[in-house]
């Protein structure tokens, strides 16, 4: 029991919702399955909405609700637990970016790229039954050179970001013991990002590292025999400045703190479903930027364990 | 829960593989046809209009409330028509990059590209109808394109042509722009109206947005050429006659500097001075046979900048306005502001003045 509580720990603070504008990558925040025993194979899938239309100079809003960026992102992730302490997550995103712009003269201008998104090889080792740590790789698979009419996009409209990444990944979870069902969770996410040196050709850019830092509580609520587990976290994300040709480009990086409201269910032993969203709380952004809007996230999570024959859906 | 549960999986399946409204989310058209090389055709970023032009936005005189976020070292771009005068200022065009503006019966857009430092002046009639220009939100060798608004056609600021659409190789009307600095305006042209910080759109016109780019060695798109000679973000005037162009730069002693000059075939006249910000230059002329003798005024506080032997006194726009031939007119030459790696990437065998 007690394991199937940090389970549900864990997941909630790990799949948390995607960042953009920072390379149309939404993976930081979404990779980490839980802990599971040997043997346990894993698959979440998600459904990932993000949306930016608060155009911002470092904290101030500019009230320019013209220019809008959406992305839509499917994200797979397998996770296979090889021992009791040690496992392997892959992570496929599917991304589909899409920019508009509605004039002051009426007219919308929309462009968009889709495609298969920077795969993510995660290795973890979990020192314990509640502190996990993973050093992992993000590889550069999804095209960062797409075009919308022979015009070469920027790349935070690119599916990928052309650039070896490498992640390190830290989780901790507990719960409290006059409370079981009450449990308290943490991460801290890092991803140093490497350089895409075909940028545009033959140009050179580099989204800047990130930083993200997750704390939150979850509980266990039984409503008419349905097992719902309500949470609430606070995400801080440090972004750097992108470099174009070693250049300071301000485009994607700042400072965002958000509020995460969720809600999961064990669907069965073997499926559970959670929801939830990211608002903003504080964002400053590098130069002027658009800011997250609003995030939605939602998946289901298969877990089977492939040494029991008696497995069921 | 089921239906939440149908819901996820729908979403999951559905999400990105969705097809735009048609009704909703336009896009534009473009010609498959360019005049320039679309490899060196960039996407900026905020994509067409995502920074909005501006259109008769509100001017006001020297010292208004609404003046107070320029600073005396602020560049702006004067145009005048029919005794008017008119400054658009930089902070305001960083930001918006285009206005489009009718001064007397000159209905002009006056273009600005923050990221090669180019002001030009374009007539804002197309096929005998008065338009607007936007900004496409492309970039040609990191340098503006504006698109018409008449036609949707895309249009290169320092080509100078239209390089995409219905009015394909079209060239624009040149409009001459003087730029100089907020305090030499105040100075030389009291009277004149600039564009305020009310334009209907809330920006910080008291900060530059791209941080020290205007004095450091960096691009921010690839360009396809580069020159050394100077650094890449210092301000020139380049002329171009006969599709050749050469550049002059302010003088180095930091005083006002009069440059008579020999390029291709015309005798070019340049006025340089760096504390008000400005070069101007022009063609030089014959009055009744007498090839024009110029040299500087006394006074660096007036708009009046030459006179000549005749005794004719002549200004910034190259006006005669005092003298036997007041009322004459120097003619200005394709001409414009810039950062220098600009003219260098645009014009890759370009001249540079050197002083004999």
């Amino acid at each position: 029991m007690m394991r199937i509580l940090l389970f549900s720990l864990i997941i909630l603070p790990t799949k948390l919702i995607a960042q953009c504008c920072s390379g149309g990558v939404p993976m930081s925040n979404n990779i980490g399955l839980p802990s599971a025993e040997k043997g346990v194979l894993q698959l979440n899938l998600n459904y990932d909405w993000n949306n930016l239309q608060n155009l911002k100079s470092e904290s101030s809003s500019l009230n320019d609700n013209s220019r809008q960026r959406e992305t839509h992102s499917l994200l797979f992730e397998l996770g296979y637990t090889i021992t009791d302490r040690f496992s392997v997550d892959l992570f496929v995103p599917f991304i589909r970016q899409e920019r508009t712009i509605t004039s002051s003269f009426g007219s919308i201008d929309f462009d968009k790229t889709q495609g298969l998104g920077d795969i993510v090889i995660l290795p973890k080792f979990s020192f314990t039954d509640k502190i996990t740590f993973g050093i992992g790789a993000k590889i550069p698979t999804g095209d960062s050179d797409r075009s919308d009419d022979g015009i070469t996009l920027v790349a935070d409209l690119q599916p990928g970001s052309g650039a070896l990444d490498g992640i390190l990944y830290f989780a901790y979870a507990n719960y409290l013991n006059t409370r079981p069902s009450l449990g308290y969770f943490g991460n801290v996410i890092f991803r140093a990002t490497g350089e895409n040196d075909s940028y545009f050709g033959s140009s050179t850019y580099q989204f800047g590292n990130e930083l993200q830092l997750i704390a939150g509580v979850s509980d266990r609520l039984i409503i008419s025999k349905l097992q719902i587990d309500p949470s609430l976290k606070l995400r801080y994300r440090e972004a750097g400045k992108d470099f174009f040709d070693e250049a300071e480009f301000p485009n994607s990086g700042g400072s965002f703190l958000f509020l995460n409201p969720g809600v999961s269910t064990v669907l069965s032993q073997a499926l559970s479903w959670q929801i939830n969203t990211s608002i903003p709380i504080y964002t400053f952004v590098d130069g002027t930027q658009l800011s997250p809007t609003i995030q939605v996230n939602t998946g289901l999570l298969f877990r089977m364990n492939l040494k029991q024959k008696d497995f069921e859906l | 829960m089921k239906q939440a549960f149908t819901l996820t999986l729908l979403l999951l399946f559905v999400g990105c593989g969705k097809e735009e409204d048609p009704s909703t989310k336009a896009t534009t058209t473009i010609y498959s046809e360019w005049l320039i090389p679309t490899s060196l055709v960039f996407d900026g970023g905020p994509g067409k209009d995502g920074i909005p032009a501006l259109e008769n936005p509100e001017m006001a005189v020297i010292g208004d409330a609404n003046l107070k976020f320029m600073k005396d070292s602020d560049l702006v771009l004067v145009y005048r028509n029919s005794g008017e005068v008119r400054a658009y200022a930089h902070p305001v065009l960083d930001w918006h990059e285009i206005i489009n503006d009718q001064i007397g019966d000159d209905h002009v857009a006056v273009t600005y590209c923050p990221l090669t430092g180019t002001g030009i002046g374009w007539g804002r009639e197309l096929n005998g109808e008065i338009t607007t220009f936007g900004v496409s939100g492309f970039l040609y060798e990191t340098n503006l394109m504006p698109y018409d608004r008449l036609t949707d056609s895309y249009w290169s600021q320092m080509f100078n042509q239209c390089v995409n659409g219905y009015l394909f190789e079209e060239i624009p009307q040149f409009f001459n722009l003087i730029q100089m600095n907020y305090g030499a305006l105040k100075n030389l042209f009291p009277n004149a109206m600039v564009t305020t910080s009310n334009t209907g759109h809330i920006r910080d016109y008291n900060s530059y947005p791209y941080g020290s780019y205007q004095t450091n060695s960096n691009f921010l798109f690839p360009i396809s050429n580069s020159d050394d000679r100077l650094h890449p973000k210092e301000w020139v005037r380049g002329v171009e006659i006969n599709g050749s162009a050469k550049v002059y730069q302010f003088p180095s002693s930091g005083g006002r500097e009069l440059i008579l000059d020999q390029f291709n075939g015309e005798e070019i006249i340049v006025v340089a001075d760096k504390s008000k910000g400005f070069i101007v230059s022009f063609l030089n002329r014959t009055i009744e046979s007498h090839e024009l003798a110029f040299s500087l005024t006394d006074n660096e506080d007036s708009n009046i900048i030459l006179e000549d032997q005749l005794g004719n006194k002549w200004d910034l726009f190259g006006k005669a306005v005092e003298g036997p031939n007041a009322g004459l007119e120097l003619e200005v030459p394709y001409s414009y502001m810039g950062f220098w790696f600009a003219w260098a990437t645009f014009y890759p065998d370009i001249a540079l003045y050197e002083a004999e």
